[in-house]
């Protein structure tokens, strides 16, 4: 059908020119069906200023969505790489939605997927701060969701295996994460790397979402990723029972019961 | 065949969003009716290609309390009806929980396509809605979509003219955006959301007469006006509802108003993000200045909506 070929066709011009894809990547049209009336016009778009305007309001969007929920990540990026690696995945990845979240959890996924933050060792922590954003907005939408919370603080049920909830996440920063996110909100230089760890527990149930986890809770939590028995866990920490109510309670933590 | 003429006449409308809740205690005075994009409401999932769309339990809640007493309509952005790859099935259904929960008296759509596929049959997403050619081809893909929506609810359906800034798009017989809609409306017994923004970018963008333009338009199809304001960049008037309406807009909603019979509601459109801009007291002018001209042509005899004057 000649409309869906030259839907086909527009589809194609305008995502290629928004991404700032190179005339290497032109779509070529020889197998779609178009009128030469149509393959005039579509000749004709490149350069126009309306077809430019309708590429920049695409772009522009994109860009924007990004702008509001990754501000952390761009953040630890510093303007200069931000404006590099918005570019970058832009041009590699197509738009799939018009919706926030969709392209946030790209753009995240490609920020801690690069292997060029490794050698940008004067831009520390980007890529912790990308998984963070990420597990932020996974458990945002969780928590808008209404997250069941089968029970509450008072008991697990015997028997119950327990694994980490899908929404929720735990995650490292190589330097204390309030002095991190700090930094980052109030623009300041970010700390620098530590040897040591700071786990952090994000989860739709806590308030804010997040916070340090405890080191129980970390081992709880890693645990909890092969779906132990209540009983085996017992084995895992002195006295769980408490840290485990508390993290299903959160829902980092879900019953199979 | 819908009949537009049993519709009750709303009056004046705001566009609701989460955003905009807290400024609503202050504009109640000023509204009859809200309008809601459900798809706002919800999340998008995306995965290989194939789309799932559910609410946010507490966000529909929130907007049917924030709404609670006054008519509602539907107004979406992701349907995609124009889409010959098919258009957004999880869309309708997110439609039709709300049309279940609260009954909208009419639903929209903007005329357009987002859906597409690649060379290979791959899904592909465009980002940016884009406009349909004026053609039969086009008639023929969109004349039973939108009779099937009209008669899906217990409520008319109306397709929103569109800002587009193309030049030329193809057309057969010279036939143009008000020749199109005047056709795909007789055919399809669909309504128009007349948006007058919009169309008023078309005649700035494309330099014609917007008076002359929409002289030849079935104004007795018009059953909603949208106004808004938006910005402008490389010369092009850009539909982003982020500002006042401008007051050529103005103009054309005094000319339209009077002489389509079956107008039920003028809605002003801002974007939640555009509050800071526009502020409450700006939206406030807004809707008052359009129930002014709601109540010199519109309202029913004798039923003219009571409200303090500030």
């Amino acid at each position: 059908m000649p409309l869906a070929d030259l839907q086909i066709a527009l589809g194609l011009m305008v995502t290629t020119q928004s991404a700032a894809r190179g005339s290497a990547d032109a779509p070529n049209f020889n197998n779609l069906r178009l009128t030469a009336a149509e393959r005039g016009w579509l000749s004709q778009l490149p350069g126009d200023p309306g077809f430019n305007v309708t590429c920049h309001i695409q772009r522009w969007w994109r860009e924007t969505k990004l702008g509001w929920t990754t501000s952390l990540t761009l953040a630890a990026l510093g303007p200069e790489r931000a404006d590099a690696t918005l570019k970058a995945y832009l041009k590699a990845t197509p738009c799939a939605s018009l919706f926030f979240t969709p392209e946030a959890l790209g753009f995240l996924d490609f920020v801690a997927g690069m292997s060029e933050w490794r050698e940008w060792t004067d831009w520390p922590h980007v890529a912790e701060i990308a998984r963070f954003e990420r597990a932020l907005l996974i458990a945002k939408e969780a928590a808008q969701q209404a997250v069941d919370r089968p029970f509450g603080d008072d008991e697990i049920p015997s028997g119950a295996r327990l694994s980490p909830h899908p929404a929720a996440a735990l995650l490292e920063f190589a330097a204390p994460p309030a002095e991190l996110l700090g930094a980052l909100v109030e623009r300041r230089s970010l700390p620098p790397v530590m040897a040591t760890r700071f786990p952090v527990l994000v989860a739709p149930g806590l308030a804010y979402l997040w916070r340090p986890a405890s080191a129980d809770e970390s081992r709880l939590f890693t645990r909890c990723r092969s779906a132990p028995s209540v009983e085996d866990l017992l084995t895992s920490v002195p006295d769980p029972a408490p840290t485990l109510r508390r993290m299903v309670g959160a829902c980092a933590l879900q019953s199979d019961l | 065949m819908t009949t537009f003429s049993s519709l009750p006449k709303l009056g004046v409308g705001l566009n609701y969003q989460p955003g905009l809740r807290a400024a609503l205690g202050s504009l109640g005075d000023l509204i009859d009716f809200f309008e809601i994009s459900p798809d706002l409401l919800c999340r998008e999932r995306v995965r290989d290609g194939e789309r799932a769309l559910d609410y946010h339990p507490a966000l529909l809640d929130e907007a049917l309390q924030s709404t609670a007493g006054l008519p509602l309509v539907a107004h979406g952005l992701g349907l995609s009806i124009g889409s010959v790859a098919g258009w957004n099935e999880g869309y309708l259904r997110i439609l039709d929980e709300l049309n279940a929960r609260r009954p909208f008296v009419w639903h929209s759509e903007h005329l357009a396509f987002l859906l597409t596929t690649d060379a290979t049959g791959r899904p592909l997403h465009t980002g940016v809605p884009l406009p349909l050619p004026f053609t039969e081809e086009a008639l023929a893909l969109l004349t039973p979509r939108a009779a099937a929506l009209g008669s899906r609810y217990a409520a008319p359906f109306l397709l929103e003219n569109f800002t587009y800034y193309l030049p030329d798009l193809p057309s057969d017989g010279g036939r143009d955006e008000v020749a199109f809609l005047n056709d795909l409306t007789e055919r399809s017994g669909c309504g128009l959301l007349l948006d007058l923004y919009n169309f008023y970018c078309n005649a700035v963008n494309f330099r014609f007469d917007p008076y002359a333009a929409l002289s030849r338009l079935r104004l007795d199809r018009v059953i909603e006006i949208h106004i808004a304001g938006g910005a402008t960049h490389d010369g092009f008037q850009l539909d982003v509802h982020s500002k006042t309406t401008p007051e050529p807009v103005w103009d054309l909603l005094e000319w339209v108003a009077p002489r389509a019979p079956h107008l039920a509601g003028i809605v002003y459109e801002v974007m939640e993000q555009a509050l800071t801009l526009v502020g409450v007291d700006g939206i406030r002018s807004q809707l008052a200045r359009a129930r002014d001209v709601w109540d010199k042509y519109c309202a029913a005899d004798g039923r003219r909506r009571a409200h303090a004057t500030s």
